[in-house]
């Protein structure tokens, strides 16, 4: 996954069935359809969720559903340890972009 | 073209071959280019079938059960059913309603994007851009294909 492109409202997402539930919609964006995911495991998220983080793919632009950007800072500031993430004390779970795209495969 | 008034299909047919069909399933809507399409009718909903003037009985696809949607029939009863020629024979799709028909040139189609896999590529292949929306463009043989085995 490559970097932050822009945070866009999300309020044009067109809702698509059959997909997969980790599949919130689409928009446009530059003229090019954009899947956008959800960081939960349902598409059913709460209305608060309006704003669509776009990053770049290798296959083109991809959005994540997010309510807020609450900041953004250097990998040097996040404190791993003991199986746990933390920044600024408080615990935070880390979202990797590529695995909502393409989700591994659960070990059998 | 505008919406299109009820009992007015048959104009939409005449032009199927450069026309688009906007129509609604559950509150969202969904695009259709008309060829294939040799009749629209309004039906009750929800419905398994439709017979025709010539008493020939054409297995219906529920739309509002295909895409996941909580109830099986609109909140009217009332609905569409758009009813398509193939090669396997006549099959038709039961929607909520017809939201409008436009020329294909008022319409552009994108194409789905390949970050997003599954079985809805192949369902809509991609969307038609309306009013810097996007809606799903249906690829009715491949709702065919999908839904005979769920029995839809």
């Amino acid at each position: 996954m490559g970097k932050v492109i822009k945070v866009v409202t999300g309020s044009n997402l067109t809702p698509v069935p059959r997909t997969p539930d980790r599949v919130k919609g689409v928009i446009l964006y530059e003229g090019k359809v954009v899947p956008v995911f959800s960081c939960e495991k349902s598409r059913k998220t709460s209305n608060a969720e309006n704003l669509v983080l776009l990053m770049e793919h290798r296959d083109g632009p991809v959005g994540l559903g997010i309510d807020k950007v609450i900041g953004v800072v250097q990998n040097s500031e996040i404190v791993s340890g003991d199986g746990a993430v933390e920044y600024r004390g408080e615990p935070v779970q880390i979202i990797i972009p590529e695995n909502l795209v393409s989700p591994p495969i659960p070990d059998k | 073209m505008g919406a299109v008034e009820p009992g007015k299909f048959e104009r939409a047919i005449d032009g199927r071959e450069g026309l688009i069909l906007f129509f609604k399933v559950a509150g969202l809507s969904y695009g259709l280019r008309l060829t294939n399409v040799i009749r629209i009718d309004e039906i009750e909903t929800p419905a398994s079938s439709i017979t025709m003037p010539d008493e020939k009985v054409i297995k219906c696809i529920n739309l509002r059960r295909f895409f996941g949607a909580e109830r099986n029939g609109s909140e009217n009863g009332k609905g569409i059913v758009i009813i398509f020629d193939s090669e396997d024979g006549e099959f038709g799709l039961v929607a909520d309603a017809v939201d409008e028909v436009v020329p294909a040139p008022e319409a552009s189609e994108l194409m789905w994007p390949p970050q997003l896999e599954g079985e809805g590529a192949k369902i809509f292949g991609g969307f038609f851009r309306r009013r810097e929306r996007l809606v799903p463009a249906v690829n009715a043989s491949a709702v065919r294909e999908a839904a005979m085995p769920e029995g839809l």
